[in-house]
C-alpha cells in the first residue's frame, strides 16, 4: 500500500523518455562534430555508425510525435500526461505558440528524413532540460512519499 | 564547465567503485549471496560504463554536448542514489529480521504456488512509511520490528500483489481496465446530456485517469491479499484504515490509491466469491458499524466513482485468472487443512478477537514456532 511504487513508475517513465530523447541529441551532435577534422583526430571516438543514426532519429521521431499529438489532444494515456502539474511544462512547452511551431518543422523533418539543424537540436534540449526537471521533482518526491 | 562536468562524472565514478568495494568485501547470507548481489552489482556497473564510455568518447571535452552531459550525469546520479538508498541499504541492513522474513516469504510463495523468486524482505521502512514495494527494486520494505507481530502480515500480500501485477502485466484486470473506461466515458456522456456537467465532469475525467494510473492496481492488489489470506486481509485493513486515516477520511481517495470504502467493499465480494461466508459476515458486520457513524460525510459525486458492478467485474475477472494460473487461495489452503501462513494469519486475528488479554503470549509462541520451524534461534 504504497504512494512509493506509483511515484517510481511514474519517476520511471519520464526519467526513461528524458534519457532516450538526450541520447539520440547526443547521437545526432556526434555525426554533426565528426565531420570536423579538428575534432575527429583528437577524439575519434565521436564517430557514430549509421545504425546508430538511425536509432537515435526513430526514437526523436517517436517522442517528438508523442508531444505533438499532446498538443493537439491532452489524453491521459500520452505519457507526457505525467508532466501536467510541471509549470515549466505548461509555460515553455504547451502554451508556447512559438514552440509549438518550431516542434512542428522538426517532426516534418524527421518525417522526410531530413537532418536536422543546430536550432532544432537547441529545442530539443530545451524539451529535454524540463523533462529533467519534472524527473528530478519525481525523484524528490520519492525521498518523502513511501509508505 | 567542461572540467566541472568531468569533475562530477569523476566523483560519481568514485562513488561507484567504493561501494561496489564495500559490497564485494561483505559476508554475504546465501539468501542475497547471488541474485540479489549479483543484481545490485550489476546495475551499479552499468551505470558505471554509460559514464565512463562518455568519458571515453571525448564527448566531455566539447561546449555543444555541455547541457546533454549534465542530463546524463543526472539521471546516472539518480540511478546511483537509488540503488544505494534501497538495495545497498537492504544489504547492509540483512541480519535476523531480514533472514526470518525470507523464509516466511518463500513458504507464501511455495504455499501459493507463485512461479517467481521470492523478493528480498527487508525492514528498512518504519511505521509512518509502512508496508512498500517496488518491483525494479525487488524489495518489499516493511517497518523495522516488523519481525515481532502478525496483525500486520497481511498486507505483506498486498505488496506481492504489485509484483504480481508486474509479473502478469496487468492480464489480471486487462479487461476490466477496458470495462471502466467504457463505463467513465459513458457517464461523462450521460452528465453533459444531463446538464450536470458542470458539477460532475472535472471529477468523472479525473477518477477515469486515476483508475488506469494506479486504482485499478491498488484493487487487484487488495485482491491478492484477500484471495491468499482470506479474512485476516479484511481485518487488517480495517485496522490501517481506522487507525491511519480515520473513520471520516473512508471516502477520499487519493492519486494512488482508490478510497477505504470502495476497498473494503472489493475485499467483501472476495470474501464472498471464495465462499468464506462466515469470515465475510463477521467483518460485514464490523463494517457495518464502522460505517454507521461516517455516512452522513459522503460526498454527493462518490457513487459516481466506485459502482458495485466495476467491482464485481473486477472480482469476477481477477479470480478466474489467478484459477487459471493455478495460484492457490485462502480457501484451497483451508480445505486441504495444511498448516500455512494464511491460517496463521486468521488464527492471530481469531484469537487477537477473542481472547485479547493472552494475545501477547499466542503471539511470541507462533513466531517462536514459525522460528523452530526454519531452525532460527527464539526471540
Amino acid at each position: 500500500m504504497s504512494d512509493f511504487s506509483l511515484l517510481y513508475k511514474k519517476y520511471n517513465s519520464v526519467s526513461n523518455l528524458t534519457n532516450d530523447l538526450n541520447n539520440s541529441v547526443i547521437t545526432l551532435k556526434r555525426r554533426r562534430v565528426s565531420t570536423i577534422k579538428e575534432y575527429t583526430d583528437k577524439h575519434p571516438k565521436l564517430a557514430v555508425t549509421e545504425d546508430e543514426l538511425t536509432k537515435a532519429n526513430t526514437l526523436l521521431l517517436v517522442i517528438l510525435t508523442l508531444l505533438e499529438n499532446f498538443y493537439k489532444e491532452q489524453d491521459t494515456k500520452n505519457e507526457l500526461y505525467e508532466l501536467m502539474d510541471n509549470a515549466l511544462f505548461q509555460n515553455q512547452i504547451l502554451k508556447n505558440v512559438v514552440f509549438k511551431g518550431e516542434i512542428a518543422n522538426t517532426l516534418a523533418k524527421l518525417k522526410s528524413s531530413k537532418d536536422l539543424s543546430e536550432k532544432d537540436l537547441a529545442n530539443i534540449d530545451k524539451f529535454i532540460s524540463i523533462l529533467d526537471n519534472e524527473a528530478a521533482v519525481l525523484f524528490r518526491k520519492l525521498r518523502t512519499s513511501r509508505g | 564547465m567542461n572540467n566541472f562536468i568531468k569533475a562530477l562524472y569523476a566523483d560519481l565514478l568514485h562513488r561507484i567503485d567504493v561501494v561496489v568495494a564495500d559490497i564485494k568485501g561483505m559476508m554475504h547470507h546465501q539468501d542475497i549471496k547471488d541474485r540479489f548481489i549479483d543484481d545490485t552489482l550489476s546495475q551499479f556497473s552499468s551505470i558505471r560504463s554509460e559514464l565512463q564510455s562518455a568519458l571515453d568518447s571525448g564527448v566531455l571535452e566539447l561546449d555543444i554536448f555541455s547541457g546533454n552531459n549534465l542530463y546524463r550525469f543526472n539521471r546516472a546520479h539518480r540511478e546511483f542514489k537509488a540503488i544505494h538508498s534501497y538495495r545497498y541499504l537492504a544489504i547492509k541492513n540483512y541480519k535476523d529480521p531480514e533472514i526470518f522474513f525470507y523464509q516466511v516469504i518463500s513458504q507464501i510463495y511455495s504455499e501459493h504456488r507463485i512461479n517467481a523468486l521470492p523478493p528480498i524482505v527487508s525492514t528498512i521502512s518504519n511505521h509512518d512509511y509502512y508496508y512498500w514495494a517496488v518491483p525494479y527494486f525487488e524489495i518489499i520494505a516493511l517497518p523495522s520490528g516488523e519481525e515481532h507481530s502478525l496483525l500486520n502480515l497481511p498486507d505483506m500480500y498486498h505488496e506481492i500483489g504489485h509484483l504480481l501485477h508486474s509479473m502478469f502485466g496487468g492480464k489480471s484486470c486487462e479487461i476490466s481496465a477496458i470495462v471502466v473506461d467504457k463505463y467513465f466515458a459513458k457517464e461523462i456522456v450521460r452528465i453533459i446530456d444531463d446538464g450536470t456537467a458542470m458539477h460532475f465532469q472535472e471529477v468523472l475525467e479525473l477518477a477515469k485517469y486515476l483508475w488506469q494510473e494506479s486504482w485499478l492496481e491498488e484493487f487487484t492488489c487488495d485482491l491478492v491479499g484477500t484471495y491468499m489470506t482470506g479474512a485476516s486481509y479484511a481485518w487488517t485493513n480495517l485496522k490501517l484504515l481506522s487507525t491511519g486515516h480515520g473513520s471520516t477520511k473512508i471516502f477520499e481517495y487519493s492519486q494512488s490509491h482508490p478510497a477505504d470504502e470502495a476497498r473494503m467493499r472489493i475485499i467483501i465480494l472476495m470474501l464472498e466469491k471464495l465462499g468464506l461466508d462466515d469470515d465475510k459476515k463477521k467483518v460485514e458486520a464490523a463494517w457495518q458499524v464502522f460505517l454507521k457513524d461516517t455516512e452522513v460525510f459522503k460526498p454527493n459525486d462518490y457513487s459516481l466513482l466506485y459502482p458495485q458492478k466495476l467491482l464485481q467485474h473486477i472480482v469476477e475477472e481477477f479470480y478466474t485468472f489467478y484459477q487459471n494460473a493455478d495460484l492457490a487461495s485462502h480457501t484451497e489452503l483451508l480445505n486441504k487443512g495444511v498448516s500455512s501462513i494464511s491460517c496463521l494469519l486468521n488464527e492471530a486475528w481469531s484469537t487477537a478477537q477473542s481472547n485479547p488479554s493472552n494475545y501477547f503470549e499466542y503471539e511470541i509462541d507462533s513466531i517462536n514456532q514459525l522460528r523452530a520451524n526454519f531452525r532460527l534461534s527464539r526471540i
